[in-house]
């Protein structure tokens, strides 16, 4: 779609857009004096709230302090602190303040003190009972009391301080008891814990910056891309120079091209400010503390941990940066098409954000580490990419860099194309700000069928069958199986409900001709349903030398394998065969090679709609099963996507499916019943993988059989041009 | 030159289903000649002209400027034409000299020759007084005239003005309709869309009346006044009209 663009009208048409963006004081506002002024404004907002913070006392009812023994002191001579030598940076002793109380007062009863306690007359109550010094004395023990609401982050500090210096003051009673029977004041204590923290005091600031970095970045970078877009798109339509541009020998693309790189560059410009502030301002904030903290009170002060990661790191993250800025401002951008309005253009954000937001929040859950799995999602494989690298363990984010850059930029360009399609759509720009109405509309769709669905109308179909499959899949466990166990009913229903329906409902309601959509007319070529039995044993041994690596490289829980392994061996071998290989062979076709097919057929060349659908086959078994079987569905899916292409119909990837499917269910059950007979294919009967001729043996056959499926008379529809939807 | 053979244009709507915004409409423009679109609000004009700009494809018909079809050579033919209606605004944030330079960018000028163009247009037009002013300072005569200078810097064979003169004060509609008519002198191909009978009989040598979507009439204006037996050009236009909307109703009863 890029190919042909001429760079120089991209340039001007760049070079206008940065002009009216940089004239433009909002964007200006929002890219670099926002975040300016931000962060200072928070650095000053958290310094202050930190001095006050520190000067305020917690307060401590003691009652019945006359009954608390005079050696060791609990509290300070004047009855009003604790006792200095309790606290181990005796300056902090001036941040408890001690209240006594007599043992009839409010607060030796207990309602009243609850009470008192939620109103904030007091963080900690200590009851000393009657005789404890006479108790301590005779070398007995005694319960003391302390109460505090732990609903209120005030109370439960105080209590933790309190705590503390209790257990301390316990210590040298026991101290004292020990001296005093003549012991080691160590014989009490028989081993002794030394804790020590190999962190660095880098790796600890690390840390910190590593999980709210990646947030910060990417929400900054969505902002950034997002209010020029709107700027851009919906503003230019509603100032009504989208059309004079649109008349002008720029082609569409070119304009698009030049639109993203703008946002782009303001989507980094954002980030960039926003990183470049908040470093300013945490030094400065550092700074600070660091003057106090060494006045104050002692203990390293928590907001050490904000010193800066070097500067080599955040280079490398920024650049990290730049393909999902990308992605955003592809998406903000064909979003921006699509409004008629900035009015409306702005309600798109938060959607957008609400979508963003679980997305980045990954970093912020402890313990959240990158998979091969968190690498294929939007925004979430770069952030924790991203905090992987802040975190400075290099090692361990190297190996995902490609992994994660890789879908990221695919995604990029899927956003860019549908922004181009946007631009391409004269129902998208000319679109008029008429009321929508629901009922007229779907009446319409329903009315004005078309012969072939639309790439949209694929899509809603995929999305459709997730939707089934979160509120239908649950249902049919629950109807099915009383225990929760999985078995081959619930298997046949879900491919039914989840994955047929949506596609069958979907041709019968919006398609004048469902069963050419679906594609069940025969085969152009006998032949095809032929290579559809052979193809899949011939693949079979390559499949499995696939899962094999995928093994090695993502090893499945023993939950996952028990819940397949359970799949195959609990049923009758006629019933998993049905489960297995017979429903999905057929309900998996209908969608991913009917509608699905037919519909990205439409406006999209050959190759990509083989590619796109096989993809979309392979997340739908991460979805219904496992990421690890994402692999080989998809290669599975490019070979029955060809099938399906050069023969024009459903029917040899139904055989093709149900083959392959079948082998695994008889080869479990071949392995279990007859494992000496199964040695003689098989090397591993655990896997199974084959003898390594088998395997040369398989690659042949496949080169062979892939050859033949070219040679075959093809459908019309496999020549290599995108279908207009105006043909049938 | 501008050849338009049948061309339909239908929108779906989903309240009430597909509207035939222009049918049947077949014309032809030489160089040197102004034609004119005359016809009411919502005739269909600016759909036909629209769809010449290439902005718009046909439902049906073909259209072709300077040799090549709007649908399958879109972008030569946006480099033939020079497109300016009341839709087609300047740049706020621009200068006029600024919205000028860029579009005989984008239209592939180089530099030298470019610049002398620009000179030779803003003499022209006369607005050097005002070519550092941002587009959003200027008055809606500058805004006209940086707009015409937009439209014609790449020195198109075939100009299009959708209702140039509409929202205009009568001072800067003249200068307007003289510098439409200079253009023409020069031998540029021009259609022009309006309701205005004055501009039409000032500036066109042929005319299509259209109505409903639906072209009413076309030729000279001495020749419709022949046939249709009428006084002037205003009186032949509501017979025009009203012919047209009581064939309509008899439509619909019909129906």
């Amino acid at each position: 779609m890029f190919g042909s663009n001429r760079p120089r009208v991209i340039a001007a048409i760049f070079r206008r857009e940065m002009l009216d963006v940089l004239r433009d004081r909002r964007t200006v506002f929002m890219m670099i004096i926002f975040p300016m002024m931000l962060y200072p404004l928070i650095g000053v907002v958290i310094s202050q709230l930190l001095i006050s913070y520190q000067e305020s006392a917690r307060r401590v009812v003691i009652v019945n302090a006359i009954e608390l023994p005079a050696d060791p002191p609990l509290l300070n001579p004047e009855k009003n602190r604790f006792a200095r030598e309790l606290f181990a940076n005796p300056e902090e002793s001036s941040k408890l303040e001690v209240i006594q109380a007599e043992p009839g007062s409010p607060w030796s009863d207990e309602s009243r003190r609850g009470e008192m306690l939620r109103d904030g007359q007091a963080d900690v109550v200590v009851l000393v009972p009657p005789g404890l010094t006479e108790r301590i004395k005779e070398g007995k023990a005694a319960d003391l009391d302390i109460v505090y609401n732990s609903s209120d982050d005030r109370g439960q500090l105080a209590f933790r301080r309190v705590s503390d210096l209790v257990s301390r003051w316990t210590e040298r009673v026991l101290v004292r008891r020990l001296e005093s029977d003549n012991k080691p004041t160590d014989y009490a204590t028989p081993v002794k814990e030394r804790v020590r923290d190999v962190a660095t005091a880098t790796e600890s600031n690390a840390q910190i910056w590593s999980r709210m970095l990646p947030f910060i970045l990417v929400l900054m970078s969505l902002t950034g891309a997002f209010y020029p877009a709107i700027d851009l798109c919906a503003g230019e339509k509603e100032r009504g120079t989208m059309e004079t541009l649109l008349i002008s020998p720029a082609k569409r693309t070119e304009i698009v091209l030049a639109k993203f790189l703008t946002i782009l560059c303001s989507s980094l410009v954002t980030a960039g400010m926003n990183l470049v502030s908040l470093g300013i301002t945490s030094q400065q904030l550092i700074g600070q503390i660091g003057d106090q903290s060494k006045s104050g009170p002692g203990g390293p002060s928590p907001l050490q941990g904000l010193a800066l990661p070097s500067s080599g790191t955040i280079l490398m993250a920024f650049l990290i940066l730049i393909p999902i800025a990308a992605f955003l401002s592809a998406v903000c951008l064909a979003l921006a098409v699509m409004a008629r309005s900035t009015k409306e253009g702005q309600y798109y954000l938060t959607p957008v954000l609400m979508a963003a937001f679980p997305l980045t929040y990954m970093t912020l859950v402890p313990g959240v580490e990158l998979t091969p799995f968190y690498s294929l999602i939007p925004l979430t494989g770069t952030c924790l990419l991203l905090k992987t690298m802040l975190a400075g363990r290099m090692d361990q984010a190297l190996p995902f860099v490609l992994p994660v850059l890789i879908p990221t930029i695919a995604y990029a360009w899927m956003a860019l194309r549908w922004a181009v399609n946007q631009f391409e759509s004269e129902t998208v720009l000319f679109r008029e700000a008429e009321r929508f109405d629901l009922k007229s509309w779907v009446l319409w769709q329903l009315r004005n069928k078309k012969d072939r669905p639309t790439a949209d109308q694929a899509a809603l179909c995929f999305v459709l069958m997730l939707v089934a499959g979160w509120f239908i899949g649950p249902m049919i466990v629950s109807v099915v199986s009383s225990d929760g166990i999985l078995t081959g009913w619930t298997t046949i229903l879900t491919q039914i409900f989840v994955i047929a329906m949506p596609p069958v409902l979907l041709a019968l309601l919006l398609s004048r001709n469902p069963r050419a959509v679906l594609r069940l007319k025969p085969p152009l070529d006998r032949r095809y349903l032929w290579l559809g039995l052979a193809f899949p044993i011939a693949l079979n041994p390559l499949i499995t030398e696939l899962f094999a690596v995928v093994d090695q490289l993502f090893p499945m829980s023993d939950a996952m394998k028990k819940i397949f392994g359970g799949l195959t061996s609990q049923d009758s071998l006629a019933l998993s065969l049905l489960a297995i290989a017979v429903a999905p062979g057929i309900c998996e076709e209908l969608a991913f090679r009917g509608w699905i097919f037919s519909g990205l057929r439409t406006g999209n060349r050959a190759w990509p709609t083989i590619l796109i659908s096989s993809v979309l086959f392979g997340v739908m078994h991460v979805l219904l099963s496992a990421y690890q079987q994402f692999f080989h569905a998809t290669v599975l899916g490019v070979v029955l996507g060809l099938l399906a292409l050069r023969s024009g119909s459903l029917w040899p990837g139904v055989v093709m499916h149900i083959v392959n499917n079948g082998m695994a269910v008889i080869f479990a059950w071949w392995i279990r019943v007859s494992p000496g007979s199964a040695g003689l294919l098989f090397s591993d009967l655990n896997g199974p993988r084959y003898h390594w001729p088998f395997v040369a043996l398989a690659l042949a056959a496949t080169a062979y059989l892939i050859r033949m499926t070219f040679r075959l008379p093809a459908d019309p529809e496999s020549i290599d041009s995108p279908v207009s939807d105006e043909l049938s | 030159m501008i050849e338009v053979i049948d061309l339909c244009k239908v929108f779906e709507d989903y309240k009430r289903g597909p509207i035939h915004a222009v049918r049947d409409v077949s014309l032809e423009c030489r160089p040197g000649e102004i034609f004119g679109l005359l016809g009411p609000n919502g005739a269909g004009k600016t759909t036909t002209l629209r769809i010449l700009s290439t902005v718009l494809s046909p439902s049906s018909g073909t259209a072709r400027i300077a040799g090549f079809d709007v649908r399958r050579h879109p972008q030569k033919v946006r480099e033939k034409i020079g497109f300016m209606s009341n839709a087609t605004a300047i740049y706020d944030r621009l200068t006029a000299w600024e919205t000028v330079q860029f579009f005989g960018q984008i239209n592939g000028l180089d530099k030298a020759t470019l610049k002398t163009r620009m000179n030779d247009i803003f003499e022209w037009l006369q607005m050097n007084d005002f070519r550092d002013m941002l587009g959003a300072k200027l008055s809606t005569g500058m805004k006209q005239k940086v707009s015409i200078a937009r439209t014609i810097v790449h020195d198109p064979q075939v100009l299009i003005f959708d209702e140039p003169t509409s929202g205009l004060d009568v001072l800067v509609a003249r200068v307007l309709l003289q510098k439409i008519l200079e253009l023409k002198n020069q031998g540029k191909t021009i259609i022009l869309s309006t309701h205005s009978m004055h501009e039409v009989n000032r500036l066109c040598q042929r005319v299509s009346i259209i109505h409903r979507g639906q072209q009413q009439a076309q030729g000279t204006i001495a020749e419709l006044l022949e046939e249709h037996g009428q006084p002037d050009l205003e009186d032949l236009f509501f017979h025009l009209v009203d012919r047209a909307d009581a064939a309509a109703a008899m439509e619909r009863t019909a129906s």
